[in-house]
């Protein structure tokens, strides 16, 4: 299932598709307001300061709650014996042996299968507004990825590692403009989030995904041949 | 059709014309086409999201606590519990109890009090961490006395601990994790709220008993040597950090490094983190209640803050406005849950020719910037009071397409670069002809034309 904006776009770039089914909505900017006001509080504001992180945290995390699955999980402190029973009614997601043979466990009902109004009372969740913006966000992507101006070396939920300098009109810090971030001599990209680079002021910026403890660029360059390896070790 | 009077099914049938119409049938309409169902689509009714109040009152009633742990066979275990209730500070030490759950009992028992109740004692990181500590405690409390524990976890993370005590349980105190609010360290948190400094150096190493065999809790005498520190550097800020702070108004006390207290260093830089913490709350519950009217106390985590501001500031303007947030769940849940799928994360080009350059690029807030002006959201309104589910040729229905669609895609030969992603089980789902089936699971692939 796809989100009809995202479909649209991405016929654009020669898709093609033939729709079966699904939902029908109407469409409202119902968020201009709330982010506008919050990213006025960010951009008046330094990185050192909390208002700057409360906005970004407070923009960043809205999407997420409309998300949530309606279905939550319920907790309970319950005993030994009562588990059999839980186990016969709920899909149980978790359990921690407490003492004095108490057992803390979070639990779930299935999901119903069936359209139209469920028996209990409707959960506050929206789950179309939460994949409506991440498609948003993935259609702003969509642009740098199949661009003839320059070659896409790598590219993140939010980032791009582009051969060319872009356009001044796509950067600036208004909202949804690019930051230059790096200029790099060379970079290495192996896998989704495992990358670095060297830049031009020669500091080496490598990210393995997992990792914290710094990775130097060499190691990367090696896993450049074919069947190579490197072993990494990380103190917990 | 009636049966004995009453209406049971109300047929309609409009636009008969050569053969195509429209039959409207309850809930539902067939768009009807040489005697076959083209199109059928279905009504319902949802609830919406509603509009919260504001508050009335900004409410400070925190405590803050934290639990210095030491390591013993690898294992983190309690050994001081301090709290701070914006007055007083309080603290707990392990060699003055029998063993730990009994000094968590005393410290729990110090907040089930009267006076307390209402109160939410905050802990930084309390949920991945500290949160099961209590949680043996308080059971044991509640065979001594009757207490009514309601736990909330979720994804094995503590949301909230409440704790009905007292008379009647007529008492109640929460436990929470202040990271869940504000999910940065209380180091960063001090600095950007500009409260008291947060103490992070510490000889951690002293209470490890793979480094210090015979952890003596009452330790007094010579100063733990830079071993017990994590580095040099931080051996030589503690050592002036714990001067000033032994030293602190008076002359230079005799002998001070040789009578270093380990206790009386613990419950100092352990309360520390308390009064930090509890500054840093105070702060962000005020900026909160100035600027929207909301108190973060009933809101255990930052979604649920946020949310709460939307619901309280704005929502009631978009229904002004004629606008409205469905609540879904059910099936309609888990059919769109298949397109809520986050960002893609590839790698194309593994490494770039000699002598040129890379510019890595951010954008400055996407997921803000795809929710505000001009995004458009799906939701119902005055003119669409009800979700629309249709199933075969939607070219037959005369309205606007927007909104969540099965299909079946063809991806495209000519792009270098996929954009649209599925969720799948295993790449069985993508077949050689290069269409691909929606499936549901945990990863995403974006194939393109083989």
């Amino acid at each position: 299932m796809y989100f009809s904006e995202e479909l649209k776009n991405a016929k654009k770039y020669g898709y093609e598709y033939k729709i079966k089914s699904g939902y029908l909505f109407d469409k409202f900017d119902i968020f201009a307001e709330f982010i506008e006001e919050l990213y006025k509080i960010k951009e008046a504001h330094t990185p050192a300061d909390s208002w700057y992180s409360i906005s970004k945290l407070l923009m960043n995390s809205l999407y997420g709650r409309f998300g949530m699955d309606p279905n939550f999980e319920n907790t309970a402190i319950i005993n030994d014996s009562e588990l059999d029973k839980y186990l016969e009614t709920f899909d149980i997601f978790e359990k921690k042996y407490l003492e004095h043979g108490k057992l803390l466990i979070t639990y779930k009902e299935t999901n119903s299968r069936s359209h139209g109004e469920s028996r209990e009372k409707a959960k506050n969740v929206s789950i179309p507004i939460a994949s409506a913006i991440t498609a948003y966000a993935r259609i702003f992507m969509s642009q740098f990825k199949n661009n003839p101006n320059f070659i896409l070396y790598y590219t993140d939920t939010d980032s791009i590692y582009v051969s060319e300098k872009l356009d001044d009109e796509w950067v600036s810090n208004k909202l949804g403009k690019f930051k230059l971030e790096n200029i790099f001599t060379e970079v290495i990209f192996l896998a989704p989030k495992v990358y670095g680079g060297i830049t031009e002021s020669g500091e080496e910026i490598v990210k393995v995904k997992g990792f914290k403890t710094k990775v130097p660029f060499s190691e990367l360059e090696k896993l450049l041949i074919k069947d190579s390896s490197v072993e990494l070790k990380q103190e917990k | 059709m009636k049966i004995k009077g009453k209406l049971i099914l109300k047929v309609e049938d409009v636009n008969a014309s050569s053969g195509s119409f429209t039959r409207k049938l309850n809930s539902s309409e067939y768009f009807i086409s040489n005697n076959k169902i083209k199109l059928k689509m279905s009504t319902y009714k949802t609830d919406v999201l509603r509009p919260i109040k504001k508050d009335k009152k900004l409410v400070n009633k925190f405590i803050t606590l934290d639990i210095e742990t030491m390591l013993i066979d690898g294992e983190h275990t309690p050994y001081c519990i301090c709290f701070y209730d914006g007055v007083e500070k309080y603290s707990f030490y392990l060699s003055d109890y029998g063993d730990y759950n009994e000094m968590l009992k005393s410290a729990l028992e110090s907040m089930l009090r009267a006076k307390y109740s209402g109160y939410v004692i905050y802990a930084h990181n309390l949920s991945k961490f500290d949160g099961i500590f209590l949680l043996n405690p308080l059971v044991e409390l509640c065979n001594k006395e009757q207490l009514k524990i309601n736990p909330v976890f979720r994804e094995d993370c503590m949301i909230n601990i409440g704790v009905n005590f007292g008379p009647k349980n007529k008492y109640n105190i929460s436990f929470r994790d202040s990271y869940l609010l504000l999910p940065l360290s209380l180091q960063n948190l001090s600095n950007q709220f500009k409260v008291g400094q947060v103490k992070t150096i510490f000889p951690y190493k002293f209470l490890n008993d793979k480094i210090n065999k015979n952890i003596d809790l009452n330790y007094i005498g010579t100063l733990p040597g830079s071993s017990y520190f994590s580095s040099e550097e931080e051996y030589s800020k503690y050592l002036i950090d714990y001067s000033s702070a032994i030293n602190s108004g008076k002359r230079i006390k005799k002998n001070f490094l040789s009578k270093w207290s380990l206790k009386n260093e613990t419950v100092r830089y352990c309360l520390n983190d308390c009064v930090s913490l509890h500054e840093v709350l105070v702060k962000f519950n005020e900026f909160i209640f100035n600027k929207f009217k909301l108190n973060i106390q009933v809101r255990p985590t930052l979604p649920s803050l946020t949310f709460a501001i939307f619901r309280s500031n704005y929502l009631a303007k978009i229904e002004k406005q004629g606008y409205y947030i469905p609540l879904i769940n059910g099936k309609t849940y888990l059919d769109i849950k298949q397109s809520y799928t986050g960002g893609s994360t590839d790698m194309f080009v593994p490494t770039n020719p000699k002598g040129t350059k890379t510019f890595g690029y951010d954008v400055n807030s996407l997921y803000p910037k795809s929710m505000g002006e001009g995004m458009l959201m799906p939701v119902l309104s005055r003119q669409q009071k009800y979700l629309k589910y249709f199933e075969g040729d939607i070219s037959r229905y005369s309205g606007e397409r927007f909104g969540f669609f099965n299909c079946e895609v063809k991806t495209t030969k000519n792009l270098m670069h996929p954009i649209l992603q599925v969720r799948h089980v295993s790449i069985k789902g993508a077949k050689t002809d290069g269409t691909v089936k929606n499936s549901s699971g945990l990863r995403t692939i974006s194939p393109l034309g083989c």
